[in-house]
């Protein structure tokens, strides 16, 4: 489970980072990877699941990040164009 | 406005960066006071995860199913256009989404959903306030047409709006204000859940009347909003007399 959060974190931080437009595929990873992530810190399990854990939340975050406007200002962004 | 906000040569969208801040303030006050509550932070940060997850999934959801035709919706899928998720959010489907979140996370962590909702709703109303804050800088769900003080210039319709934006944030902060008020005199969280969605209710009700998107549909004169104002309203209305009367 550890693993796998760490597996999930780092592609959620790649993929915002690398694909914006993927950004909110990004937040998905993240938020399963905190999960698998807390899961696995409850069982005791050290390293690999806070590293984990941790890339998830930044993966999470930089994925939101990269959220600019809701609908109405994407479509005068789209008006304008 | 201010949509995009370049921090040390990385465009950030105000709107999202609104969004981590409105969600890390739920969720780091989740922590604290469920700290003092007895509640492992790691089972709090499950419960946070499936909330936000549902919500924000549950507000797309409900923004495309007002906003599209379902042929519309089923073309672009066909097509494989996903951008439509990525488009924007309906505050009740997220709300909704976040509340069988934070159950389905309570039921993965085995702790009490009352406790997660005690420990984390108070903080609610903030998080949505600072995420309106964010519509402002975005220029997104804006007011009506207004030139009167406090307008707010969108450069990019090249437009004056009503500020609502502002407006809903401290109608927000008002009701977060209440809602920690009444928690310390240790109301019941069911109680303080349907004041909070009571009092939203009717605020939103009325501040739909300034809102210049119609972009989310109308109804018999009502936007799809005021509609499921009414109707939890309503709800809240019900439950609040059924209470009375079994006192």
């Amino acid at each position: 489970m550890g693993v796998a959060s760490l597996v999930l974190g780092i592609i959620s931080v790649v993929m915002a980072v690398l694909f914006s437009g993927f950004g909110w595929l990004a937040a998905i990873l993240g938020l399963v990877g905190i999960v698998l992530g807390s899961s696995a810190r409850k069982k005791g399990q050290g390293g690999v699941a806070t590293a984990g854990f941790v890339l998830s939340i930044i993966g999470l975050i930089l994925g939101l990040l990269m959220y600019v406007a809701c609908a109405a200002m994407v479509g005068g962004l789209a008006s304008l164009a | 406005m201010c949509p995009v906000i370049w921090i040390l040569g990385w465009p950030i969208g105000s709107y999202g960066l609104c969004m981590v801040l409105g969600f890390a303030c739920i969720g780091v006050t989740g922590i604290v006071r469920g700290k003092r509550l007895g509640i492992r932070w790691e089972d709090m940060v499950i419960c946070s995860a499936f909330a936000l997850g549902l919500g924000l999934a549950c507000g797309n959801l409900l923004y495309l199913a007002v906003t599209y035709k379902p042929e519309e919706l089923l073309a672009r899928l066909v097509r494989w256009d996903l951008r439509m998720f990525q488009e924007g959010f309906v505050f009740y489907g997220g709300m909704a989404g976040g509340l069988l979140g934070a159950a389905l996370g309570a039921a993965a962590a085995r702790c009490r959903v009352s406790s997660i909702l005690e420990a984390a709703l108070p903080a609610v109303p903030f998080g949505h306030g600072i995420g309106r804050v964010g519509c402002l800088l975005a220029g997104c769900c804006h007011g009506m047409p207004y030139s009167g003080p406090l307008a707010v210039w969108d450069s990019l319709t090249g437009a004056a709006h009503f500020p609502v934006q502002m407006l809903e944030a401290a109608v927000n902060f008002a009701i977060g204000l209440y809602l920690i008020a009444q928690a310390k005199r240790r109301k019941r969280t069911v109680d303080l859940l349907f004041a909070y969605l009571g009092l939203y209710s009717a605020a939103r009700f009325l501040l739909e009347y300034l809102r210049g998107d119609g972009i989310r549909g109308a109804t018999m004169g009502l936007s799809t909003s005021q509609w499921i104002s009414v109707g939890v309203f309503a709800l809240c209305t019900l439950r609040l007399l059924h209470r009375n009367k079994g006192r």
